[in-house]
């Protein structure tokens, strides 16, 4: 029980880019992907801009050449072929290993919904294509991970809104531990869809332009779509296979606000009692943590309860931790967002680099926090916490740490 | 492989399914092999010619869920809401021991119709006239985050999905948090809610349908379910257990009735992937396959998976002469990701009152006999395979 459990393969689908490497260099570079929507007329919404994920072919990345996945299983499928070729897994590791897959979604293949809606319109229920049909569940994401690389052990999807990924991450974190599998597929996925859009827009909750997380003149948020997976497996196993090791996941903690379904609690409850339970399970002082990538959405409200839990928590000692919002660059990509979140912080610890965060413009009194504004900084970095929170009031927050034998 | 599961104790069982409200009922009318199943269910409009489903016709939702305001809430979440306030009620679970509580519920099409409306307004009527509190019901967190919120409970939450199968994941995953002491007490289930959209979404998968061949093939199976079996008979429903740490269970309550202490589940179609749950499952409990006193079948008169999952119970359990194998959704229908906490409150029930009701239709013995151990198996099309094992508690 005493193994640790740590990252070996990152595989990144992301709108500054496919691959880690070319989303690491977009990220420390402080590079805006937010650009006009192409993918659908956006004339009827508030917004016309979102991150979108450069097209691709999933060819490139797999064998098999028939298949009729939505969307989110294909970016999810890309980004697993990249982070087992990452974690330089042989195909006789795969075959010989429990290997789990466990994603973090939330609206799964909406794209396909709003298809099936259409047809369903027009034919009265008939003449529905199966292959939407099939792929409505959203489960049908993890499955397509199991069909494309021929696993044969668990697969879930991990629905808690926008802490989604981590909630999967948490999972695989979890039944690594408890001895059921030897290695796990983790992360979060997601697409632009119609529905999101109008949800959104009609939330008053979307920003024109940009993102500008802890800016005193933010607008809202950004929407955007991409995936995020990680290879995580015990220490035992990734030294016996001699893989390269990027970090290691200390723990996670959660909580629900219980509150409201689309607004946080305001007194920042839901976020501390998520914090308690991370601090209770992975048996550090918060005096030691180095790095927290914030949830940032750049909503006026999030923001502020965000940091007012912070303080609350951290106390003085908040200023001095660097806290710094991906999504100014990324937007928010849902159930990705926090897998990817995870990602920068297993990229933050193996390179002692700090994203920053763009577009900050002026100083919002009660967001004084040092949000690493608009520069990348070299700083080394220990332990990173990924902060995610999700509808409904779904808290999970993950720590993961510099790994030493 | 050592076991996890030795500490989940079930405490509290919430029911509401077609074949009656609460666990009194729901056992009583099991025990008399009393069916759910209605015969004269129509959508308006709706294509599929068969009639059939276990629908829950006679529920007064204000009766149940008085203190909360229930108006903007979906079927499925109102039979989720009933069904955990039945659970707390009968696991004794006061107000004030309600905060820190885990809340995991599977799902497979829980939001199905809300997502619907969602985008049929969007599609006819355009963005602006979409919902805001829609948007926010149609999330597939939504129904765990209702029942947060109305019972104000702040532990971890958390919405799994494996299709059918998503309810005895659950199970087995808040079992699995219970004994790494992450939870100490957790309300964990599923809630799934009949609908126009699934009706005919599962008949445009050609599910609801009979066939000569079904019928045929039925013969040799087991035949848990109706040996009229040949396409789905779909139902709805809410199973909510409420689950506990023994470690820090008061032994004075005397109130559990099973404890989990097994959970293996497997991806792939056939039988393979049916005996390798079972397997992990035995294995995870520490038993043997002939401690085994009754398996629950996850097969839902689909013929082809009925056979492959026949074919696994019969490899599994070759050694074992006694073992009894039931099905409860020939009396309450499919009910998606609800039917595995369904079939494993139906299981602990069993343990706790020492007798394994017949099979619809079926001439059996209805005698008591000592049933300690129950193993309980829930199989999708998708190729999702989840086996959860109760034993009687110690």
């Amino acid at each position: 029980m005493n193994n640790k459990i740590v990252i070996t393969g990152l595989g990144i689908v992301s709108p500054l880019g496919l691959g880690k490497d070319k989303f690491w260099q977009s990220l420390i570079s402080g590079k805006n992907s937010i650009k006009k929507i192409k993918n659908f007329n956006t004339r009827q919404y508030r917004t016309h801009h979102g991150g979108q994920v450069p097209s691709f072919s999933l060819q490139k990345y797999i064998q098999n050449k028939k298949n009729k996945m939505g969307s989110v299983s294909k970016y999810a499928v890309a980004a697993t072929a990249m982070a087992l070729k990452d974690a330089q897994l042989k195909p006789r590791d795969i075959s010989t290993k429990k290997i789990g897959v466990f994603i973090g979604t939330t609206l799964g293949e909406a794209q396909d919904f709003n298809k099936i809606v259409s047809v369903y319109r027009k034919n009265k229920g008939l003449k529905i294509p199966l292959s939407l049909i099939r792929n409505i569940p959203t489960n049908s994401i993890p499955n397509n991970i199991a069909k494309t690389f021929d696993l044969k052990s668990s697969n879930l999807a991990f629905l808690t809104a926008c802490s989604a990924g981590n909630a999967a991450i948490s999972a695989g974190f979890e039944l690594i531990k408890a001895g059921k599998l030897d290695l796990a597929i983790v992360g979060g996925a997601e697409a632009f869809s119609l529905q999101k859009f109008a949800g959104f827009n009609q939330l008053g909750a979307v920003a024109t332009r940009k993102c500008q997380p802890f800016s005193r003149n933010r607008q809202g948020l950004i929407l955007s779509e991409g995936a995020g997976i990680l290879i995580i497996e015990s220490e035992k196993l990734a030294r016996q296979r001699d893989a390269y090791i990027y970090g290691e996941i200390l723990g996670y903690g959660a909580s629900c606000d219980a509150y409201h379904l689309t607004n946080l609690d305001p007194t920042g409850e839901g976020i501390i009692r998520a914090y308690k339970d991370l601090f209770k399970s992975i048996k550090i002082s918060k005096q030691k943590i180095d790095y927290i990538n914030a949830h940032g959405t750049g909503t006026i409200d999030n923001d502020r309860i965000e940091v007012k839990a912070l303080k609350k928590l951290f106390g003085k000692k908040i200023k001095q931790i660097p806290i710094s919002s991906i999504k100014s660059m990324l937007g928010h990509s849902m159930g990705a967002a926090s897998a990817i979140e995870a990602i920068a912080c297993a990229l933050v610890i193996n390179q002692g680099v700090i994203p920053p965060t763009i577009n900050y413009e002026s100083l919002d009194p009660e967001c004084d926090i040092d949000c690493v504004p608009n520069n990348a900084r070299y700083q080394k970095v220990n332990i990173a916490l990924s902060n995610s929170f999700g509808f409904g009031g779904n808290n999970v927050i993950l720590a993961i740490g510099a790994y030493s034998a | 492989m050592r076991s996890f599961h030795k500490g989940a104790l079930i405490t509290g069982i919430g029911i509401v399914s077609s074949l009656g409200i609460g666990k009194k009922i729901f056992w009583s009318n099991f025990k008399k092999g009393k069916s759910g199943i209605s015969q004269k269910i129509c959508f308006k409009n709706s294509l599929p010619k068969s009639k059939k489903a276990g629908w829950i016709n006679k529920i007064n939702f204000d009766y149940y869920l008085k203190k909360q305001n229930s108006r903007y809430l979906s079927r499925s979440v109102k039979l989720l809401l009933t069904a955990v306030s039945l659970a707390l009620k009968d696991a004794k679970i006061k107000n004030n021991q309600k905060l820190d509580m885990g809340i995991i519920l599977g799902e497979a099409v829980g939001t199905l119709s809300t997502q619907f409306r969602l985008t049929h307004v969007n599609q006819t009527e355009g963005p602006n006239f979409v919902s805001p509190i829609e948007f926010a019901n149609a999330l597939n967190n939504s129904m765990a985050s209702q029942v947060a919120i109305k019972n104000g409970i702040k532990g971890f939450n958390l919405t799994i999905s494996s299709g059918f199968s998503s309810g005895l994941d659950a199970l087995g995953y808040a079992a699995m948090m219970l004994n790494n002491k992450r939870i100490k007490k957790a309300i964990v289930g599923a809630s799934e809610a009949l609908s126009k959209e699934l009706w005919e979404g599962f008949n445009a998968l050609g599910l609801l349908k009979k066939s000569r061949q079904a019928k045929n093939k039925s013969k040799n199976s087991i035949s848990a379910l109706n040996s009229q079996s040949g396409g789905i008979c779909l139902g709805e429903g809410a199973a909510i257990l409420v689950l506990e740490n023994q470690a820090d269970y008061n032994k004075g309550r005397n109130n559990a009735l099973a404890q989990i202490i097994g959970w293996g589940n497997a991806f792939g179609g056939g039988a393979q992937a049916m005996k390798r749950a079972m397997i992990l499952a035995i294995q995870d409990a520490e038993v043997k396959a002939e401690d085994v006193d009754c398996c629950f079948m996850g097969s839902n008169k689909d013929t082809k998976q009925e056979l492959h999952e026949t074919r696994a119970i019969k490899d599994v359990f070759l050694s074992n002469k006694k073992l009894m194998v039931r099905s409860i959704k020939s009396l309450t229908g499919e009910c998606y990701s609800a039917s595995g906490p369904m079939q494993c409150a139906a299981g602990a029930l069993a343990i706790a009152n020492n007798f394994v009701p017949p099979l619809l239709n079926k001439q059996q013995n209805r005698k008591s006999q000592v049933i300690n151990t129950v193993l309980i198996n829930s199989c999708g099309c998708d190729g999702n395979n989840s086996t959860i094992i109760l034993r009687r508690v110690k």
